[in-house]
């Protein structure tokens, strides 16, 4: 299946990612490639087989409902590009109408 | 021609757990912003997250509640979106294989009974909360994340719903059940309840149901009702002058009350959903669905029924006790705790002594409770009680802006309350005697007894005591005694009153009419 440069653009955007044309164009190349692999794996035959969605098969791994320690705003805060008092200081998201 | 809508609901609801679904962040509403979060919940890089056992099954109990299956093997999904309340970038929720599937509820709207399928339960963890507009007109936004990882579970209907006002009844059932199962507070204000809608319309005539349009964004009964008036009326009008019904979302402003469609770029749901590879499956055994059926809190409409069987309430006073798990405990409590001081001997009632300390969703029905061996006019006492619990009680509450719950953990417990009751009916307070003691009760530690006595409530039953007074009356108010046996016979009243006035309220108001009426006979 090839990838489109329109199908690279749609993914970019949802992914909030920017690109030049030209990057496009490599990419949907390399999309493609990738994609060509697991049309290989897609001729394997597999009726009958149950879908495995992870590599490992542990399953029911669940913790207690115990409160541990939490971090404290500043260090919560720490990497954030912007606060406001303990609040995270974003660019304005809904905007006015 | 006439057109009907299809209503269906996406319910959201926060689990009381005490942590969050997959951290041990405190799962706690209000507080100081970003003081209940840790690197799992902010989404830091290489951390891992680990489901909340309880959460399932607070999930579990839903579904049990609601009469679905509960799926044998269930799993997370991971859904992709940007939003800057959402640090991942993705929520973990749940998508091919929901915890459950199918169940129903049934309602009933002014004596009809509807029923409304459930398509599916699933869980899902909650995103940060964004507060727009602020940062001193800057049109940044401020990020909360206190929020972020408390988990929901979701509730999806089929459109079954014929009308906006069997929508109420759902909701209100729906969230009736939740709370009395103990898995949410049910708390509006504090959003732990919230709701989508899809809405279509369809002529009468017409057998398939037609487009429907998505309300987001709905967080009151009164938001759902608007939004729904709103709608329908909006997409009857469009069929009947021949128009279409575009499928849309639409978001429901709450302070211009009307709905306004999102921008086509926040509609775009390419969620690119994928099984959650941070997290493994999870096998629910039949053991684990016994272990928490057999756990199971009472639903409401078991609790509504017992109060109409077993202690002969009317339908309504039924409803309105059971609005909430704590009025319902209250009342019953009480009511037993009566029954057993009025039989002489009988044992006493064995009742949890602190019934409120305890989880709602862990208490124990005092359905199981018996009622005392020989217990007589059940109903005359338990319709008292619901008078006092619905008048006395709710004023109260209502008036000191407590609940039922630290009115009956801290102030007067049942046993208390039924007390009082006891007293008034031996007579030994009047009614309006027994309201000043409950409100006494509720501001002191002080015995009834005792309290009786400091307020000067006793009553006086005492037929000579009264016969005195009476008397008394009698000869001071001669004009009025004079125009009454003329037959100006709502003197008697006037009368009455002064008996009351001269004794301080104190006078037991049967006792001292027998008298007034047998000495106005006299002479």
């Amino acid at each position: 299946m090839a990838v489109t440069k329109e199908d690279v653009r749609h993914v970019a955007s949802l992914a909030r990612l920017a690109f030049s044309d030209a990057e496009i164009e490599e990419l949907a190349a390399e999309m493609s490639e990738i994609l060509g692999f697991f049309e290989s794996l897609a001729r394997v035959d597999t009726a009958g087989v149950e879908p495995a969605f992870r590599a490992l098969r542990r399953e029911n791994v669940v913790r207690d409902d115990d409160v541990g320690e939490m971090l404290s705003p500043d260090d919560a805060l720490a990497n954030a590009p912007d606060r406001e008092g303990n609040y995270f200081r974003v660019p304005g998201i809904l905007p006015k109408e | 021609m006439g057109y009907i809508p299809a209503i269906g609901f996406e319910v959201h609801a926060q689990l009381s757990t005490r942590s969050k679904i997959f951290c041990d962040s405190a799962n706690e509403s209000g507080g100081e912003p970003n003081t209940r979060v840790c690197s799992v919940c902010l989404g830091m890089p290489g951390v891992l997250p680990v489901l909340n056992r309880e959460a399932v099954r607070l999930g579990m109990r839903v579904a049990l509640a609601l009469g679905a299956s509960i799926a044998e093997r269930t799993g997370f999904a991971r859904k992709n979106y940007f939003y800057p309340d959402l640090p991942k970038g993705y929520q973990i929720t749940q998508h091919e294989h929901p915890l459950a599937r199918g169940g129903y509820l049934d309602i009933d709207v002014e004596g009809t009974a509807r029923r409304v399928g459930i398509r599916q339960i699933h869980l899902e963890e909650d995103a940060g909360k964004s507060l727009h507009g602020p940062a001193g007109g800057t049109g940044a936004s401020l990020v909360d994340m206190n929020r972020c990882g408390v988990p929901l579970v979701e509730i999806v209907t089929l459109p079954d719903i014929q009308s906006v006002d069997e929508a109420d009844a759902f909701l209100t059932e729906l969230r009736r059940i939740l709370v009395f199962i103990g898995v949410t507070s049910g708390d509006m204000h504090e959003g732990s309840l919230r709701f989508d809608t899809n809405v279509s319309v369809r002529s009468l005539e017409a057998e398939p149901l037609g487009t429907a349009t998505e309300i987001k964004n709905l967080n009151s009964f009164r938001a759902v009702r608007k939004a729904l008036e709103h709608e329908i009326a909006r997409q009857t009008a469009l069929l009947r002058s021949g128009g279409e019904v575009r499928h849309e979302t639409l978001l429901w402003d709450d302070v211009a009350r009307r709905v306004a469609p999102m921008r086509s770029k926040e509609v775009a749901s390419d969620y690119r959903y994928f099984p959650e590879p941070d997290l493994g499956d999870i096998a629910i055994e039949s053991e684990w669905i016994e272990e928490v059926r057999g756990a199971m809190p009472e639903l409401p409409a078991a609790v509504r029924a017992r109060l109409v069987d077993r202690y002969g309430l009317p339908a309504y006073d039924a409803a309105v006790l059971t609005s909430d798990p704590d009025t319902a405990l209250y009342f019953e409590l009480t009511v037993l705790e009566l029954l057993h001081l009025l039989v002489p001997g009988a044992a006493t009632a064995a009742l949890p002594s602190e019934p409120f300390d305890v989880a709602v969703g862990d208490r124990q029905s005092p359905g199981e409770a018996r009622l005392p061996e020989g217990a007589e006019d059940v109903s005359d006492t338990a319709r008292k009680v619901s008078s006092w619990v619905m008048t006395v009680v709710g004023g109260y509450v209502n008036a000191k802006g407590i609940d039922v719950a630290t009115l009956g953990r801290e102030r007067v417990p049942p046993a208390r309350l039924a007390a009082i009751l006891m007293e008034e009916r031996r007579g030994a307070i009047s009614e309006s005697g027994a309201k000043k003691v409950f409100e006494a009760a509720a501001e002191s530690e002080e015995e009834i007894g005792f309290l009786i006595e400091r307020l000067n409530l006793t009553q006086v039953s005492g037929e000579e005591d009264i016969e005195s007074v009476v008397r008394e009356v009698i000869a001071g108010f001669p004009e009025e005694v004079a125009r009454y046996r003329a037959g100006e016979r709502k003197l008697f009243g006037y009368l009455m009153g002064q008996i009351m006035r001269a004794t301080h309220d104190r006078a037991n108001p049967r006792v001292a009419s027998e008298i007034l009426g047998r000495l106005l006979r006299m002479d």
